[in-house]
């Protein structure tokens, strides 16, 4: 019987004719199957390439908002250094010496607009023991040229401007990083670089030490050719002896033309 | 998706087993061609390995089963003209195994797989009902191993 099913079923046999038609058969639906694939996968490929755009865009978008663009140093004696985006909001704030650090204790300033951080600054106690009479506050600006005066507008129009033996300066931002690298904040480098053009012995370590007041009357001192007594002469110290627009130095150096800067110091003087 | 070497060889290899399958199931030739297409292009969207060519066959097997059956539940083959499957093939079955055939297709639906896949294929019951992934299979008083697994 077993012998028997199995013979009779195996006369039933699928033809070539069959086996051609569905190999042909498999070989459209194959190619149509692959073209579907390819256009399936097209949708695919452009809502990645679309996402990639986009997180590239984000991550540009947010760099972008995060690279410091401009740099507002506080110089008295204590030296602090605010790095400020496109929007002129506080992206890092520096002390750049222990007098700035007490300074920067416990204030909150990343993110505040740069005219609310100067003021919170301002503010404080700890910095308003240092604006004694003989002090000086120097704000020093370096951005672009285009975004100059609006820093420089913002900067006078705060509180303290008023109150204090104040100077505003503008520079260069290419200052900034040559500042940075020698561990000074952008207005006492300046300082140094205007003292260096009378005085090649000075170096940065000495200027690290000491107030913007010093620097100036030591820069007085060279401008005029006579040596004071700090404490004698303070009052009598020209203590705007920078000029507060400074566009005579833009682009300013070590190589700076000392002519230049004695003319600078002679005849832009501004008292606030 | 199987490659089309894949898919052919298997085509070569398998033919004859569907063709028995679809010819037993549906007894009709034009049938038989379009479920004949239909399992072998399930063979090549199928993209899972198999572990050894008795899994390939074992495969091939059930899903040519399954899709005879559900053909034959379509709403398209409760319409369709019935022929005789005898009368399409009678030149190629020799006339003492046409009569053997014609006893097997009578039998009823419910020991057809087991009919084949014993007495043709070879299987024992309990490799019957993985195949066919049942528990029981339906007893027949001839099958020699008995009909659980």
């Amino acid at each position: 019987m077993t012998n028997k099913i199995h013979d009779a079923f195996d006369d039933i046999k699928a033809d070539t004719q069959l086996k051609e038609a569905t190999k042909h058969f498999l070989f459209v639906k194959r190619k149509k199957n692959i073209s579907l694939f390819h256009h399936s996968i097209f949708p695919k490929i452009l809502a990645a390439v679309c996402a990639i755009l986009f997180l590239t865009a984000g991550i540009k978008g947010y760099t972008w908002i995060q690279t410091p663009v401009s740099y507002v140093s506080i110089d008295v004696n204590p030296s602090i250094e605010l790095a400020l985006n496109h929007f002129d909001k506080v992206l890092s704030v520096t002390a750049y010496n222990t007098e700035g650090e007490e300074i920067l204790k416990g204030l909150s300033l990343k993110g505040k607009k740069y005219t609310e951080a100067i003021n919170t600054i301002m503010e404080s106690n700890v910095m308003n023991s240092y604006l004694t009479d003989d002090a000086e506050l120097v704000f020093t600006i370096a951005t672009t040229s285009d975004h100059e005066n609006k820093l420089k507008k913002g900067v006078a129009s705060c509180s303290c401007h008023t109150k204090h033996n104040t100077q505003s300066i503008s520079t260069d931002i290419e200052v900034v990083s040559k500042a940075h690298d020698n561990g000074l904040s952008l207005g006492k480098y300046y300082a140094y670089l205007q003292l260096s053009q009378y005085d090649d012995t000075i170096t940065i370590d000495e200027c690290k030490d000491m107030s913007m007041s010093e620097i100036h009357h030591l820069i007085y001192e060279h401008v005029h050719g006579t040596k004071h007594d700090k404490n004698l002469d303070n009052d009598n110290l020209d203590k705007n002896c920078y000029d507060k627009d400074h566009d005579s130095n833009r682009g300013y150096g070590n190589e700076c033309d000392k002519d230049n800067n004695h003319h600078h110091y002679n005849s832009k003087k501004h008292h606030h | 998706m199987r490659s089309e070497i894949e898919v052919n060889h298997a085509i070569e290899k398998y033919a004859d087993m569907i063709q028995r399958i679809c010819f037993y199931y549906l007894k009709n030739q034009s049938d038989t061609e379009d479920v004949f297409q239909n399992v072998f292009m399930k063979y090549m969207l199928h993209d899972k390995p198999f572990d050894n060519s008795e899994h390939e066959k074992a495969w091939l097997l059930r899903v040519a089963i399954n899709a005879c059956k559900d053909y034959l539940k379509s709403f398209f083959r409760c319409n369709a003209v019935s022929l005789d499957a005898l009368h399409e093939i009678e030149a190629e079955v020799p006339e003492n195994h046409r009569e053997v055939l014609e006893a097997v297709l009578s039998l009823p639906d419910k020991y057809k797989d087991v009919i084949y896949l014993h007495y043709y294929e070879g299987y024992s019951a309990a490799e019957i009902g993985k195949i066919l992934k049942k528990k029981k299979i339906p007893f027949i008083p001839f099958f020699p191993e008995g009909v659980k697994c």
